[in-house]
């Protein structure tokens, strides 16, 4: 039988009392642990790298809304927050999002299936688009990403399904099928919702910056 | 970035409205298919990566193996020589980027990147090396010192090309943040920055007086700069499919551009020669297999490469 975990929070309180951590501060030694403890568990890891493009186009409209009404395909929401590495909010985040059609078409005359979104004061942002398409030149389907905000490294990625039919329903053992896809953080569960008539995925994709 | 080098190289086409018909030059039996190709624009050697993982290099015309190189099973993003064929660099998919002398078999050069190979350039008299991981800025190394000299800076991301002046003075980048940027090639510092592009350029070369920058890529159309002042001096009719690849011809008077179609490279696009001072088409052919590299040779003539799993094919484009 294993000796039992200590927890981060238990080595602190021995800490203290070994005099190897001292307290100055009018808020109880517990208080400032536990303030500690809950800081560190925000911590959160940069999202994975992942190469920009090609066909990323600049000045694209600020938009939420990707999917007009009588587009075809599966209509898709993507929503999420943007963290630093501490765990605290981005507002303010420059999300540049771009991707092709249902029919894995970009458009470079335009800008339709491209747009840029701003993180609100929560470091939330939010599009409606549509499912992208597959190409010949890539296996898998793909939103690009690029976030920029000032005193934090820009974020090059892309957000992939796990629905994608390449991975056959397992991503954690067939998402290397794509040689471009070196992470598989970045691919995220789909959440089916509505009614037979009135089907649409959501997928949720948090973004972590790191500082400069 | 190997989708883009595998994009280039994946040009199928027919041969059909083309203004001219390309000459069947050269075929060399090959025990795998050859998947990128570089010529000497001394136009007497080439160098291939083939798909049993080694890069093999041939006397032309003759088609004779003189050297063999091996890859320990990654797959090469992009092989590339030195004008005077003497340096051969080869870039992997592992992110190793290997320059071998080619008279000797020795390694010159190597150095590991952190993603996996993008682009490279040498200067003309072969002292110096730019190099780009995908996604990364590109470093530049004197390969006489193997010393790597500075980074070319970008607002975020890397170049998709990079190419030096005649004179090796200049370093011209096409970078993914849309930008053309001409740098000082000894000291790194930015010359300027030309901003007026929304998609980014996938190529760029000089003009041999090292007077103009020509860039193309996604918005199809090529854009002639002042490479003094990055001022705009032509910008040529944009054409039905994307800007792969441009080089201009040893005497100045033409571009060759590579076209890839935006749905896939699997779709047909053209070759087309342009006369750089009047813009006009001199010669357009598609090819009917994947091109696979090519470039002007210092007689003026423009060769492209195609391959079958047996065989690789070189043909003169008028």
């Amino acid at each position: 039988m294993g000796s039992p975990r200590i927890t981060r929070r238990g080595i602190l309180q021995k800490c203290l009392a070994l005099g190897s951590l001292t307290i100055l501060s009018s808020t109880s030694a517990t208080e400032l642990i536990a303030a500690w403890d809950e800081r560190e568990k925000l911590v959160r890891t940069p999202t994975p790298w992942n190469e920009l493009g090609p066909f990323y186009k600049k000045r694209a409209p600020q938009t939420a809304s990707l999917r007009a009404l009588e587009d075809p395909g599966m209509p898709l929401s993507v929503s999420g927050q943007v963290f630093d590495v501490r765990g605290e909010v981005v507002s303010g985040a420059k999300v540049e999002v771009w991707q092709t059609d249902h029919l894995g078409h970009y458009d470079l005359d335009g800008y339709r299936y491209r747009a840029t979104l701003i993180s609100d004061t929560n470091g939330k942002y939010s599009f409606d688009s549509v499912m992208p398409g597959h190409y010949p030149d890539r296996v898998c389907q793909h939103v690009h990403y690029l976030v920029t905000a000032p005193g934090h490294k820009p974020i090059t990625t892309q957000l992939y399904f796990a629905t994608d039919p390449v991975f056959e329903g397992d991503p954690d053992r067939n998402y290397k099928r794509d040689p471009l896809l070196l992470s598989r953080e970045l691919v995220r569960p789909v959440v089916l919702r509505g009614d037979p008539k009135n089907v649409f995925a959501d997928v949720t994709f948090e973004l972590v910056m790191e500082r400069l | 970035m190997i989708r883009l080098a595998i994009a280039l190289l994946s040009v199928v086409a027919v041969v059909s409205s083309c203004l001219a018909q390309a000459h069947h030059e050269i075929s060399i039996a090959t025990p795998a298919r050859v998947e990128a190709l570089a010529i000497a624009r001394n136009g007497k050697t080439a160098a291939g990566w083939c798909k049993d993982s080694k890069v093999r290099m041939w006397n032309l015309p003759a088609g004779q193996v003189l050297r063999s190189f091996d890859l320990d099973g990654a797959e090469a993003s992009q092989v590339l020589l030195s004008q005077d064929g003497r340096w051969l660099l080869v870039g992997d998919s592992k992110g190793v980027v290997h320059v071998w002398d080619s008279t000797t078999g020795e390694v010159r050069f190597e150095t590991a990147l952190r993603h996996y190979f993008d682009t490279a350039a040498f200067s003309r008299d072969g002292t110096m090396l730019a190099v780009a991981a995908t996604g990364e800025p590109a470093q530049i190394f004197d390969l006489r010192s193997k010393r790597s000299l500075f980074q070319l800076t970008s607002d975020f991301s890397g170049p998709m090309a990079v190419a030096f002046s005649p004179d090796g003075s200049l370093i011209a980048s096409a970078d993914t943040d849309t930008a053309i940027r001409v740098f000082d090639a000894r000291t790194g510092k930015l010359k300027w920055r030309f901003d007026e592009l929304t998609l980014e350029p996938f190529s760029v070369d000089f003009t041999p007086d090292g007077k103009f920058v020509l860039a193309g890529g996604p918005n199809k159309a090529l854009l002639l700069l002042d490479a003094s002042s990055g001022r705009v001096v032509r910008s040529y009719p944009k054409q039905k499919d994307v800007v792969r690849y441009l080089e201009v011809a040893p005497d100045g008077s033409a571009v060759a551009v590579a076209y890839f179609n935006e749905n896939g490279s699997n779709i047909p696009a053209p070759v087309i020669v342009f006369d750089i001072g009047s813009g006009n088409v001199r010669s357009q052919w598609t090819p009917d297999a994947p091109i696979i590299g090519g470039g002007w040779i210092n007689n003026g003539q423009l060769l492209v490469a195609t391959s079958t799993p047996e065989a690789l094919h070189i043909w003169s484009v008028p």
